[in-house]
């Protein structure tokens, strides 16, 4: 909401935190190139998740709606296709442009200290 | 390059590949009907009136230009009401992806129809029939992110078959004329 943004600039309400978490974002990027999906042991493999990790966070964006999965059999094994939703891939979108605003602001901020003062400042909050 | 310049080069090519893998819910099948109502009124306006529509290469070109840019107005503006509907954040993006998967198809059209106008003006009559082709390649290039393999394969093999039938019949037909 803009007029949140004006009282709140950095609140960063868009940063969903659905896709806020390590493993998920590296999920959500996986699957963010592949129209039809990838199956459970690429997206394993590319995200360098367990099977109980991988499985309860794609619980997690499934549940959110942000992907779907599609169970069946590649010959007599079975097979899960996860692939990002239509309302994923719009909220994904949403995700990166606030990310973008989050850097593009610390960029701003820090454009006028060197590197070293960067190193040593305390973290906020 | 900063690390924050280094993220943001990131974020540019996660959001590029995500809007590339997305399906295009831009193209409103009435307005491409539209398309094919001005050709076909172009068509039949021609065959009624050749003194004044076909005969000179000029205006032959000009009807058929005039119709290139009606359809293209017509597929813009409803194309752009749809992608704001349906793409919502992602609307910009998929836009600018559209188009530029388009534009050397549009810009191959109007480099054929110059070549053509002006170095073989008496064959200008070929001009519908190869840009159709163009067409069927634009709809064989974009299978996977604007309509899907079901309905975009047989749209573009017609879009072929037909000037590739109809324009050895012309040929036939202007060398009995």
């Amino acid at each position: 909401m803009p007029g949140s943004d004006r009282k709140a600039p950095y609140a960063y309400a868009g940063l969903d935190r659905v896709f806020h978490e390590k493993a998920r974002l590296g999920i959500a990027t996986s699957l963010a190139g592949h129209a039809y999906g990838l199956g459970f042991s690429d997206l394993k493999a590319l995200c360098g998740l367990t099977d109980g990790n991988l499985s309860r966070h794609l619980q997690v964006l499934e549940e959110a709606g942000f992907v779907a999965l599609d169970k069946g059999y590649v010959g007599k094994r079975p097979h899960t296709l996860c692939r990002l939703t239509d309302l994923g891939r719009e909220q994904f979108m949403a995700y990166l442009a606030e990310l973008e605003r989050v850097l593009r602001q610390a960029a701003r901020a820090t454009a006028g200290r060197s590197v070293d003062d960067l190193k040593t400042s305390p973290q906020a909050g | 390059m900063r690390d924050i310049d280094h993220a943001l080069s990131d974020i540019a090519g996660i959001r590029a590949q995500l809007a590339s893998s997305t399906r295009f819910h831009g193209l409103a099948p009435a307005a491409i009907a539209g398309s094919g109502a001005f050709a076909f009124l172009a068509a039949v306006a021609q065959t009624l009136w050749p003194e004044r529509l076909s005969n000179d290469p000029a205006r032959y070109v000009a009807v058929w230009v005039s119709v290139a840019v009606a359809s293209a107005a017509l597929i813009l503006v409803e194309g752009l009401a749809r992608v704001g509907r349906m793409h919502g954040a992602m609307a910009s993006t998929m836009v600018v992806g559209t188009a530029r998967q388009m534009a050397p198809f549009g810009v191959a059209g109007a480099g054929i129809t110059l070549i053509l106008y002006d170095s073989a003006p008496g064959s200008v009559w070929i001009l519908p029939g190869l840009w159709q082709i163009l067409i069927a390649l634009i709809g064989f290039t974009s299978l996977e992110t604007c309509q899907g393999p079901s309905s975009g394969r047989p749209a573009g093999t017609l879009f072929v078959a037909w000037p590739c039938s109809s324009l050895p019949a012309g040929e036939r037909r202007c060398h009995r004329g």
